[in-house]
């Protein structure tokens, strides 16, 4: 191998692109060429420096609460336009980047003519669609707008015609699954979100259903909703770190005091040593002596010692009962 | 069956399942869009955390990354792979969220939680056996690199991320970018020519600090 070589494997590998190959090629060149030893130890001491920027991995909590926000927006935006399943072939991309300009055979624009033609004659002697065809019934639709026409004394409305549909099944079913999981993410309507997270319990250490519950957890308006999420993720706490980060987010920024305490409680069941260091955080870091005093006692039933700095706001009171006051 | 192909099998279910979510999605099926959200975002809020100065900018990234390719999906042909099509939305929301920041002259707010306030530290954010002055050290490095990335312009700084921390080939960064390798390459190699020029006095302190790469998923014996 010539310099000019190892320079150009230089490159591969100030890219992030060199083989284990051009690793050892690289190796036994610069065994014998000092210069090039010198150029490979620069390049392989700057990708050690890029690597130590970490930025930290997204949390399930992060994740779930921009999905939340994501499924908020979703539903608020019109119906996407629905993709056909036949087009003019002349306008395809494709046929636009092989041709440049599509090609009008006679047949082509013959067909155009008679379309024309046709359309014309329709549009004249074809009762309107609009005002001729019974309206829907009113449970089937849904107007998007209202808007003059062109005509004077017209007007045109655009609507959606929803078709209800049912499906039944177990809730393993991935199609049930999907309507669960957007059911449980519509605050609009409590009752069902409560319905779909008990549907979805059993299925809650799966990831997709893991996200949803978290993002209930963390972002639905109604403290009900968030209980019943919290509920169902309990028997993930023992197993998974992410749902503890999120337990002790709940602990420090969930408004509802009640809701508060069972977060505590969900943290006491984790393995001991990790339940006690996420409590004896709380029991300093949280800004309610409430819920400071829970954790205390909650450290005390697992034979852990509390910090002296948790001691300090709250002078040798009993612990309360663990009896959660939901709002 | 070898672990090989049983790879291969679990692969092409994947992509099996994809197309059927994306023409599901295609057909009207808000479900079968979310649910391709779902295999598809934690990448696309990776890059937006890296590319913003605050959580939120990185939130708002991802959100408009999903509208347009929600509004777009139409239009999608299957002539590349989805997920090339959803990294090149996701790369042009966030040229424009960083063209949009260079002309603000934004402070980066790395420090920050959500709300402004320092957020919670997990106890598996320490990597076991170092000492503190190694992660001091490795903190400082890091901000450094984020001030000199911050001087990138858009383009290089978004090829370098996707090189460098996102792990993508120069072929797969000019499919997203719309452009060649080379092209790609170039932007990478001006890129770094501007890092290192930036960092130079840093440089020669870099093999010493590789020993301090975390073993990722390992909890520390105390906080």
């Amino acid at each position: 191998m010539t310099c000019q070589d190892a320079q150009a494997l230089l490159r591969t590998l100030s890219c992030g692109e060199a083989t284990a190959a051009d690793r050892t090629a690289l190796a036994a060149h610069a065994a014998g060429c000092s210069a090039c030893r010198q150029r490979w130890h620069s390049e392989e001491a700057w990708l050690a420096l890029v690597a130590q920027r970490r930025p930290a991995p997204v949390s399930d909590a992060a994740l779930a609460q921009a999905r939340q926000a994501l499924h908020r927006a979703l539903a608020a935006e019109p119906a996407p336009s629905v993709r056909r399943g036949w087009r003019w072939p002349a306008f395809s991309a494709r046929a636009l980047r092989a041709h440049r300009t599509p090609r009008w055979s006679p047949a082509w624009a013959a067909l155009l003519l008679i379309a024309g033609f046709g359309g014309g004659w329709w549009a004249h002697h074809a009762p309107s669609l609009a005002a001729g065809s019974p309206a829907p019934a009113a449970a089937q639709v849904r107007v998007q707008s209202v808007e003059p026409a062109s005509a004077p004394g017209q007007v045109r409305v655009v609507y959606d015609l929803v078709r209800q549909q049912q499906i039944s099944g177990p809730a393993t079913n991935p199609r049930l699954r999907h309507l669960l999981l957007l059911a449980a993410s519509q605050p609009a309507n409590a009752g069902m979100q409560l319905e779909s997270i008990a549907a979805l319990r059993p299925a809650a250490s799966q990831n997709p259903v893991r996200q949803t519950l978290l993002a209930a957890l963390t972002g639905d308006p109604n403290p009900g909703v968030r209980l019943e999420a919290l509920n169902a993720l309990r028997p993930l706490v023992t197993a998974n770190a992410g749902v503890r980060a999120v337990l002790a987010q709940v602990v420090l920024r969930d408004p509802n005091p009640g809701l508060r305490m069972q977060a505590v409680a969900a943290l006491a069941q984790a393995p001991r040593a990790d339940a006690g260091r996420w409590l004896r955080r709380l029991s300093v870091q949280s800004s309610d002596p409430y819920v400071r005093l829970n954790c205390v006692a909650a450290m005390q039933q697992l034979d852990l010692a509390p910090p002296a700095a948790a001691w300090g706001a709250f002078t040798a009171q009993p612990a309360p009962a663990s009896g959660i006051q939901h709002q | 069956m070898d672990s090989t192909s049983a790879q291969d099998t679990d692969a092409a279910r994947l992509r099996a399942d994809t197309t059927a979510l994306i023409r599901a999605a295609q057909a009207g099926d808000p479900a079968a869009f979310e649910a391709l959200v779902c295999q598809f975002d934690r990448g696309v809020l990776q890059l937006a955390r890296r590319l913003a100065a605050t959580e939120q900018d990185a939130q708002e990234i991802y959100q408009e990354t999903f509208l347009k390719a929600y509004r777009a999906l139409h239009r999608f042909r299957f002539e590349c792979a989805f997920s090339t099509w959803l990294y090149r939305i996701a790369a042009n929301t966030n040229l424009d969220y960083l063209r949009r920041r260079a002309v603000r002259k934004e402070l980066p707010a790395s420090a920050c939680g959500e709300d402004g306030a320092a957020p919670l530290p997990d106890p598996a954010d320490r990597a076991p056996g170092a000492n503190p002055e190694q992660l001091l050290l490795s903190g400082e490095i890091a901000a450094r690199l984020e001030a000199a990335l911050d001087g990138l312009n858009p383009r290089e700084r978004l090829v370098f991320e996707l090189k460098h921390y996102e792990g993508m080939k120069l072929k797969a960064i000019g499919d997203i970018l719309a452009t060649s390798e080379e092209t790609a390459k170039n932007s990478l190699f001006r890129a770094t020519r501007k890092l290192r020029a930036a960092l130079a006095d840093l440089h020669a302190a870099a093999p010493a600090l590789a020993s301090l790469r975390p073993e990722p998923g390992t909890m520390p014996e105390e906080v």
